[in-house]
């Protein structure tokens, strides 16, 4: 059985995961509504969304919309992949 | 790194209820506009047989024509989307529309019944009688949507009797205002995570 996916494990993190892998593929979420989401703040949510980025799980797509600036986030096909696997592991463990 | 079975227990149970709050999400982004849209329609349409009693029939005909049209545009574009979303639940999500829409038309039956069995009724009571199916309506379907749609329907059909019961030279503008007022406000509330 593989191992848990350390980076997606830790409970925020988990959370912005599990919300973006119910998108869909070619969907993504404004920063703010996630946040909303999530009921974490400015910071917390930046520091997570980094970990994640750096591990190649989420993409952050910075635009404007007319002129007010929009943060998106998407999870990339390898942290869909990477979600699914985690999710496995703890199933498993579950019913092993 | 070790995760025992409660937290293993705990993160599953976690995800679910990260999944349950973006199908609501999308749920309440899909129900939205069509609040807004007829709640605009009975804002009208209200407010003109109240004003210009003369142009009442004409105004509900374009307005339900209106209304009827955005609908199912708005409604497939909207199919059109979900699909997009999740292809692997397209085929599912095309047969619950379908049920959806059999049910409707199966509720719709019965009002059409009733109404014709009552017959007749004078256009105040048809009016509260047919705002009132569509707020009960809402109230139905924001038990499986969410509970916001639910309360959206709830304050929509108080205001609906209030009116009825309560308020009599004044009724088709509290109809548009209350009833259309409620409706576009829910309709903004909806949208707001």
């Amino acid at each position: 059985m593989e191992g848990p996916d350390e980076v997606i494990h830790q409970s925020t993190r988990l959370r912005i995961t599990s919300i973006l892998n119910a998108l869909g593929s070619a969907e993504l979420m404004e920063f703010s509504t996630l946040k909303a989401l999530i009921s974490a703040s400015d910071g917390n949510m930046a520091t997570h969304l980094t970990a994640l980025e750096k591990a190649g799980y989420i993409e952050v797509t910075k635009d404007f919309l007319g002129k007010k600036p929009r943060t998106r986030v998407a999870l990339t096909a390898e942290g869909r992949r990477a979600f699914t696997r985690h999710v496995a592991y703890l199933k498993a463990l579950l019913e092993g | 790194m070790q995760i025992s079975r409660d937290e293993a227990a705990q993160a599953l149970s976690d995800i679910h209820d990260a999944r349950s709050r973006v199908d609501k999400l999308h749920g309440y982004g899909d129900a939205a506009p069509f609040l807004i849209l007829w709640g605009m329609v009975w804002l009208v349409a209200n407010s003109t047989t109240q004003f210009v009693p003369a142009l009442a029939d004409m105004a509900w005909l374009v307005g339900i024509l209106t209304g009827t049209t955005l609908t199912i545009v708005l409604a497939s574009v909207q199919a059109k989307r979900r699909g997009a979303r999740d292809i692997s639940q397209a085929g599912q999500s095309a047969q619950v529309a379908m049920r959806m829409g059999v049910s409707q038309g199966v509720v719709l039956a019965f009002f059409v019944a009733m109404v014709t069995i009552v017959w007749p009724l004078d256009a105040r009571q048809f009016n509260a009688l047919i705002s009132l199916f569509w707020a009960c309506t809402y109230m139905g379907v924001g038990v499986w949507i969410g509970m916001r749609l639910f309360w959206i329907g709830a304050v929509t059909a108080v205001a609906i009797l209030f009116g009825f019961l309560h308020i009599e030279q004044y009724y088709s503008l509290w109809m548009g205002i209350a009833g259309g007022g409620s409706l576009i406000a829910g309709g903004l509330w909806l949208r707001r995570v």
